[in-house]
């Protein structure tokens, strides 16, 4: 997978925000939700990008599909610059690359019943002839296992879980390459969830879909993933193959999360928390490596010296001075 | 042992809608019961009734028996003089739970004073020692501080601090960790189980969340659509599940050995409260539905000590689940 050009590549990624307000101003104390990230994603895989609230995923999906412009960095898409198209080149970006979020009943038109829904999208990306439409409308929506006569339903008749269904139908009715995913199984409960990471699994395989998917949750990351980024304070600091990130992560803040993650064997518990301490604040990253203040391993280097990444042969990367 | 609180028969009916029924349930002394179930199952509403907490418009009918007595029928200002006394509650969202006008001190010395009559300066170390207690760092001064001013973690932190105020025997936590991080949620139940042992009290724990019961109950009580369905000892729920929707719950969350493999998942989606079916609930969902199924709720009965289901095809489920 990774001797074939990337399908998407992005490098060295920022973007600030003012602290009150929305304006970015160089005087106002700056959140840095990207701090310089760079990753790739091949096609056909699943990229999952995992952290706590405010490390920068769900900035980094928005800004992946210029939902929100970054002060730095290149994103480059299939060979093209992404930050510099315009016009119908941006159009028709926009459908390669596909974003669902969390919250599908925000996303979805409350007026309009799936099938129009579904149609406008085939229609203004002309994906099928006028005459196909409704067919087409058909197909989808067995696609995503909901009954042919959702069409004629508006979003508000439908469960969370349906919703979400909707959701990716419209998302995939324009034949993306690329789906960003945003937390969208997070708020649907268990035996749904299981639902939809089945059809997430299904229609990647038979579609030959590259898949950005964030999450916090470790167990439907580690269910998903080809590929693991971790994210802390705006930058990634592990980068490998699930196998490899889930069994032998390099770096501290990882370890702690894969403790902290509540396994399903009552008689492996532990009376001690994975990770001391809280988030410091994103307007005042720590100098250093930003981890150092709760790292249980840190020493002197890492509380002055950011640390360069370190590679291990089969590629897995990690932004710590300890890291082996 | 004589049970610490016993829940026998509790219904509770909105309007129309039957959210609890018939649930029956013992919390022994010391230990952490798991309430587990997805978005309305009745897990909340059935640890709400235990404090009358309930909306005016529900119909409780049941017992709930603490100590001897029937919290059901006791009169309101003896209730209230045991809520937050002997059974404290802590909440999902701990900033709506705070009073935003008043410093976290204030509200811990409120409790202090309402139930064991501490005032002036033994209340404010009291105070500052339930902030160290659920580690608070710098409590003395955190005791001036507005709950706007704490994180997420820290607000919960200092709601388990608020709850523990009175000493209480039974603390009632309802998803106390769901709007948190997994780290801080992991420090969180770390705190609970550390204070269940020093201070010697029960929990409920209500959750969606089968890790988390897992890793913090000692006993769980599994609820569908208003109804128990399995209740166990946690080593017997998660080794030996004997319901199947136990099963199929448990098949529902991703395991590292199957990564990237179609899950085992539930068919359909819970049952409209309007229009339960009239045999078990789970019935349409179910891959072990019998005949038998459709005609009658299955009542609970006893497997082993301490274990029961509600599955008339428990057998079958549990050859599946070795």
């Amino acid at each position: 997978m990774s001797a074939a050009a990337p399908l998407l590549r992005a490098d060295d990624l920022a973007r600030g925000f003012a602290a009150r307000g929305i304006v970015w101003s160089g005087a106002r104390p700056v959140v840095r939700a990207l701090n310089g990230v760079t990753l790739t994603i091949a096609r056909g895989e699943t990229l999952a990008v995992v952290g706590e609230s405010g490390c920068g995923k769900s900035t980094l999906a928005r800004a992946l599909v210029r939902l929100i412009a970054l002060d730095a960095g290149r994103i480059d898409f299939a060979g093209e610059d992404v930050r510099a198209l315009r016009g119908d080149a941006l159009r028709r970006y926009n459908r390669r690359v596909q974003m669902i979020f969390q919250d599908p009943y925000g996303s979805l038109n409350p007026r309009m019943t799936v099938g129009e829904m579904l149609g406008e999208a085939l229609r203004v990306h002309r994906i099928v002839p006028s005459a196909r439409i409704a067919s087409r409308v058909a197909e989808l929506l067995a696609m995503v296992g909901l009954a042919a006569d959702a069409a004629s339903h508006l979003p508000h008749e439908f469960s969370g879980g349906q919703r979400q269904r909707i959701a990716i139908a419209r998302a995939l009715s324009v034949e993306p390459e690329l789906l960003i995913a945003d937390e969208i199984v997070s708020s649907l409960d268990v035996s749904i969830q299981a639902q939809i990471l089945n059809l997430l699994l299904e229609l990647q395989t038979r579609l030959g879909l590259a898949m950005l998917f964030v999450s916090h949750d470790l167990r439907v990351v580690r269910h998903l993933a080809h590929r693991v980024a971790v994210m802390y304070l705006g930058r990634v600091v592990e980068l490998g193959t699930a196998e490899s990130v889930f069994d032998a992560p390099m770096h501290p803040y990882t370890q702690a999360l894969l403790r902290a993650a509540p396994g399903m064997q009552p008689g492996r518990r532990s009376d001690k928390a994975a990770l001391a301490g809280e988030l410091p604040s994103p307007l005042a990253i720590p100098p250093g490596c930003p981890f150092h203040p709760r790292c249980p391993i840190a020493i002197d280097v890492c509380r002055v010296e950011r640390p360069a990444p370190r590679v291990r042969a089969d590629g897995h990367r990690a932004e710590c001075h300890l890291a082996t | 042992m004589t049970a610490l609180l016993s829940v026998r028969n509790l219904s509770v009916r909105l309007g129309p809608v039957m959210a609890v029924q018939d649930v029956s349930f013992d919390v022994e002394p010391g230990e952490v019961l798991g309430l587990v179930g997805e978005s309305g199952s009745g897990k909340s509403m059935t640890l709400r009734a235990i404090l009358r907490l309930l909306p005016q418009a529900a119909d409780v009918e049941g017992a709930m028996l603490w100590r001897g007595r029937d919290l059901a029928a006791l009169p309101e200002p003896e209730l209230r003089q045991l809520r937050g006394g002997e059974i404290a509650i802590v909440f999902q969202e701990p900033m709506t739970a705070l009073d935003p006008v008043l410093t976290v001190g204030l509200q811990i010395t409120e409790s202090l004073a309402e139930h064991l009559g501490l005032r002036g300066r033994a209340a404010r170390t009291r105070a500052a020692e339930l902030l160290d207690l659920v580690g608070i760092p710098d409590a003395r001064r955190r005791l001036g501080s507005y709950p706007h001013e704490f994180s997420g973690g820290m607000r919960q932190r200092a709601m388990i601090a608020i709850a523990l105020a009175a000493g209480p025997k039974l603390l009632l936590a309802d998803e106390p960790t769901t709007a948190l991080d997994v780290t801080i949620q992991d420090q969180i139940l770390k705190l609970l189980l550390r204070l269940r042992a020093e201070l010697s009290m029960s929990v409920i724990l209500v959750t969606h969340d089968l890790g988390i019961v897992a890793e913090t109950c000692d006993r769980v009580a599994v609820l569908y659509s208003g109804r128990v369905m399995e209740t166990g000892p946690v080593e017997t729920i998660f080794g030996q599940p004997a319901h199947a929707y136990t099963l199929g719950l448990i098949n529902s969350v991703p395991q590292a050995s199957d990564a990237r493999q179609r899950l085992a998942a539930i068919p359909g989606m819970p049952p409209d409260p309007l229009a339960i079916p009239p045999g078990c609930r789970f019935a349409p969902r179910c891959g072990f539905v019998g005949p038998d199924c459709l005609t009658r709720q299955p009542p609970l009965r006893a497997l082993a000590t301490g274990h029961a289901t509600a599955c008339l095809h428990a057998d079958a489920v549990m050859r599946k689940a070795a």
